[in-house]
């Protein structure tokens, strides 16, 4: 496997539950994926500028600081970010705004569509 | 003479035609047919007529043609039993006419047909000679027909023989009508009877008496008198009589007399008071009406007769003057209202009318006064002028109670469709715009530091000006005003205001409760006259001040004014509780469902999670060679998914509990110090991750008897709660005790909370931050003030943005538990402990 081979593997979870992150985690690894991770966007963003653009970013929305809606406004506009895939995985019922065109992964979902959703890549969603 | 023609011879015929011829008499004979036949000299002479011209009918000798007609009627043909004896007529003559006097006689002979003899007295000189008679009485004549009275005088037959006087134009008869002449006064008078007054004056005349009698004749009355006429030898010859037609005169009299005695029963009825005035205008006599009117006795009035002047207060004296001027000029005067003086000095108000008098040989006119008591008359018109403007004045106030009732229901109609604070506090300005004020002002106490305030002015120009005092805020520390009104409760009212009282310059605040140059000027600018403050009360608080202000108008705010603000204002107030609920509900529903969207978010987190492990734990198993410490791993960490949704489940049956008033406190006695070590080091470790790094104060022993469980539940919340927020700066936890009570302080250094947020976040359901951006059902804080009054203690915080927060956990040793708990308010900081049941 090259370096881009492995760039491509990894998935950036930004959620501020620590529960949520240490599933996904164990999960996505089960399928060879490796996981990146953020409490909120501040610190998704932080990560972002820090390394390479990873294969696909699962957003939470609700988040302390930073929320999933600020954060993918800044992905937005940045040219280089606003390429990577964002699904969003949210258990926030209402109408989703800005980020309601996205991909979306209702909590609770199960490892099978997650895992479809991360294997299939899903297209940039910046306008 | 016919028997004596027959037997005389020619020579005797011839000496009696010398006879006849000598005599004076004029002489005419006349045959059957009227001709004359013989004539004598006289009647030659005196008609200077030869026998050629009076041969002829005898009728055309008489000089008039009646007497011509009277002739011939009773000469052609003769008709002897109708001649007169006498005759009277003109006689034609070669000059002039004579007025001849004639005998009639016949003479009869047997051979031959009757001859007619007149012999005729010449009485032409007789005539004139009365005519110079007469003309010589015409003077006398003149003067007695212009006498109203009769004169006659009669022959001892009562045959008129002279009549006079004007009086006879009123009887009917021409004057010098001669026709009465000879009359007798029987015929005159139509009477045979002696007794009658005018016959048996004049027989008593007749006897030498002066005989006086009174007649009415011809709807006049006379008064008569009658005296013998004599002659030179002093024989009554006849009567003279006079009368006089006194009709006018008494019936003036009477007239007089009559109403004298009209005045005299008026005087002495004493209905109208009547007052006689000398010329010099004093009182002379007075009814006793009058008397009694003004107090006077008639001894005063004998001592000294008061002047009119005298008797009338000087502001009428004017009116007299006037009244004496049209009496001056008409004889009597209009009625006219005055007032006298009584003896008493009091004011007597009487009706006047007045009228002058002849009075005196010297032409001085006094005069009389008929003057009617208007004491009761006055009582009465003011009583009626009492009762009309009372009438007015109640027609008025009920015209004023219908505007203000009108004014009332169309305030409540705008009041009640405002469902908004700020539409009540505009609707309340509107309404009272421009029946009861020019302008208005709501000032609002605001939800937070910022005062509302709506304005409204009737005067659209000024409206401009009005908005610009859309930041006008009064200070809360000024005597007067709107700020007097916040502190008292009380309306404040300013009937007449100054210009000094809204002067920038001085000394204290303005009569609006701001020393700021601006807003008083744009209220001088505006115009303040009048003010009236009332307040709009919430549950004992006043919410808001209604300002009503009367510009430049003549409207100055009295108490009624005050009773119809504050009936408005507290309508007002109605509807600002109504729009308080109303948006109080709205927030319910809103903070429900925001807790019902984060409870789903919180169940659905872990849920997810729990899911992933399971479906992972089944893949594992699922392998041929299943990895235990895999499985062992995902057992445990589903097992902690189900740990967290099992808490939060409790957590919302505390708050199911809550409502229902369930809530189950269970005391025992423990070392709250040591409790509190034990959870702030338990929960360490999740603080320090998030970079709070706990600290805490406190005493080696804290014992008291509470609810262990839900103690350290509040303990918890209250440290998640400083972690969650306290933007990974170190936490401070203290602890003081005193013999009966404990206070626990949590101190982070976060975000803060707003004063205005600081009342709610106690509430059910409510959160002082976005869900967005905080997890959490927002109950932490809600159940654990329910569980701290539950034991009789208060939870209440210090905080400002940006500064931190430090929660303050009071709680005596020995909790009082009360039997039922708040499940209405949210917990305010300064609300009391509510009771609270344990089950």
């Amino acid at each position: 496997m090259t370096a881009a081979d492995a760039e491509d593997r990894v998935v950036l979870v930004v959620d501020d539950d620590e529960s949520i992150r240490e599933t996904l985690q164990m999960a996505l690894e089960l399928d060879g994926y490796a996981t990146a991770f953020a409490g909120n966007g501040e610190e998704a963003l932080l990560w972002l500028r820090k390394n390479p653009a990873p294969r696909l970013i699962l957003l939470d929305l609700m988040m302390p600081g930073m929320d999933g809606w600020q954060m993918f406004e800044h992905l937005c506009n940045d040219e280089q970010l606003a390429r990577i895939p964002v699904v969003v995985i949210t258990a926030f019922g209402r109408d989703l705004g800005t980020v309601g065109k996205l991909p979306i992964l209702k909590k609770p979902f199960d490892l099978q569509e997650l895992l479809r959703v991360v294997g299939d890549r899903a297209q940039p969603g910046c306008p | 003479m016919a028997e004596a023609a027959r037997n005389t011879t020619e020579e005797e015929l011839r000496a009696l035609h010398a006879v006849v011829d000598a005599t004076r008499l004029l002489v005419l004979t006349v045959d059957e047919n009227g001709s004359v036949q013989s004539a004598n000299r006289a009647f030659e002479r005196a008609t200077d007529f030869g026998r050629e011209r009076w041969r002829r009918p005898i009728w055309e000798l008489a000089a008039l043609p009646n007497e011509r007609a009277l002739l011939r009627a009773a000469f052609s043909p003769l008709r002897e039993q109708e001649l007169p004896h006498a005759l009277l007529f003109h006689l034609r003559t070669a000059r002039a006419w004579r007025v001849v006097d004639w005998d009639v006689s016949v003479i009869h002979d047997e051979r031959r047909a009757p001859t007619v003899v007149l012999a005729g007295l010449d009485q032409t000189e007789r005539q004139e000679a009365e005519q110079q008679l007469r003309a010589s009485d015409a003077l006398q004549r003149v003067i007695l027909d212009r006498l109203p009275a009769v004169v006659w005088s009669t022959d001892t037959e009562l045959r008129i023989t002279f009549g006079a006087g004007g009086g006879l134009s009123a009887l009917g008869l021409a004057m010098n009508q001669l026709a009465t002449l000879g009359t007798s006064m029987y015929a005159y008078l139509h009477t045979n009877d002696s007794t009658h007054p005018v016959i048996a004056a004049h027989l008593r005349a007749l006897t030498g008496e002066l005989a006086p009698y009174e007649l009415r004749w011809m709807d006049r009355l006379y008064h008569g008198r009658v005296e013998p006429l004599r002659d030179a030898q002093s024989r009554v010859v006849g009567c003279i009589g006079i009368a006089l037609d006194v009709t006018d005169q008494v019936g003036a009299a009477k007239a007089l007399e009559e109403s004298e005695a009209r005045l005299q029963r008026l005087m002495d009825a004493d209905v109208i008071g009547i007052a006689f005035w000398d010329a010099g205008g004093r009182l002379t006599e007075a009814n006793h009406a009058f008397l009694s009117l003004l107090g006077f006795s008639r001894d005063d009035l004998r001592q000294r007769a008061p002047s009119w002047q005298e008797l009338t207060p000087p502001e009428y004296r004017a009116a007299d003057e006037r009244a004496g001027a049209e009496m001056d000029a008409t004889g009597k005067c209009a009625p006219y209202e005055k007032e006298y003086i009584a003896k008493s000095g009091e004011p007597v108000p009487v009706l006047i009318g007045a009228a002058r008098i002849d009075h005196g040989k010297d032409g001085s006119r006094a005069s009389v006064a008929f003057v009617l008591d208007q004491r009761e008359q006055i009582r009465l018109r003011a009583s009626r002028d009492r009762l009309l403007i009372e009438e007015q004045r109640a027609r008025l106030e009920t015209e004023l109670a219908n505007a203000r009732l009108l004014l009332l229901v169309a305030g409540s109609k705008q009041l009640s469709r405002s469902m908004r604070v700020e539409e009540v506090l505009s609707a309340l300005a509107d309404v009272v715009v421009p029946a009861l004020a020019d302008w208005s002002c709501v000032v609002h106490r605001g939800a937070g530091d910022e005062p509302l305030i709506a304005c409204a002015h009737g005067d659209p120009n000024k409206r401009e000006l009005l908005h610009r005092l859309h930041g006008f805020v009064p200070d809360p520390n000024a005597p007067e005003g709107p700020a007097r009104v916040f502190r008292s409760g009380e309306p404040a009212l300013y009937a007449d205001i100054g210009a000094e009282q809204l002067a920038p310059s001085g000394p204290g605040f303005s009569l609006v409760g701001t020393r700021d140059p601006e807003p008083l000027h744009l209220i001088r600018e505006i115009g303040m006259r009048s003010l009236l403050c009332v307040p709009v009360r919430d549950r004992g608080r006043v919410d808001a001040v209604l300002m009503l202000v009367s510009a430049n108008d003549p409207r100055r705010y009295d108490r009624q004014d005050v009773v119809l603000a504050q009936d408005l204002a507290d309508r007002a107030a109605v509807s600002l509780e109504k729009a308080r609920l109303l948006s109080e509900a709205i927030e319910s529903v809103r903070a429900r469902d925001d807790f019902l969207a984060v409870a789903a978010h919180e169940l659905r987190t872990p849920l997810t999670s729990l899911v992933l492990q399971i479906q992972m734990l089944e893949r594992t198993l699922a392998a041929d060679r299943p990895e235990v410490d895999a499985a062992r791993r995902g057992v445990s960490a589903a097992e902690k998914q189900a740990r967290r949704l099992s808490l939060l489940i409790d957590r919302l049956l505390d708050v199911a509990r809550l409502a229902g008033n369930r809530l189950a406190i269970h005391v025992e006695e423990f070392d709250l110090a040591a409790m509190l070590r034990d959870v702030v080091s338990a929960y360490a470790p999740e603080l320090q991750r998030a970079g709070c790094s706990p600290r805490l104060a406190a005493p080696e022993r804290a014992v008291g008897r509470w609810d262990r469980l839900r103690i350290e539940q509040v303990l918890t919340n209250l440290l998640a709660n400083a972690r969650k927020f306290g933007e990974g700066r170190p936490i401070e936890v203290t602890l003081d005790a005193t013999p009966t009570r404990v206070r626990i302080g949590i101190r982070d250094h976060g975000i803060g909370v707003s004063r205005e947020d600081q009342a709610r976040i106690f509430g059910r359901f409510e959160r002082a931050v976005s869900v967005r951006h905080f997890g959490g059902l927002g109950l932490g804080l809600y159940i654990s003030v329910q569980i701290v009054r539950a034991h009789g203690g208060s939870l209440r915080i210090e905080s400002s943005p940006g500064a931190g927060s430090l929660f303050i956990i009071d709680l005596p040793r020995t909790p009082e538990l009360a039997m039922n708990v708040d499940r209405r308010a949210p917990a305010g900081v300064q609300a009391p402990p509510p009771p609270l049941s344990r089950n």
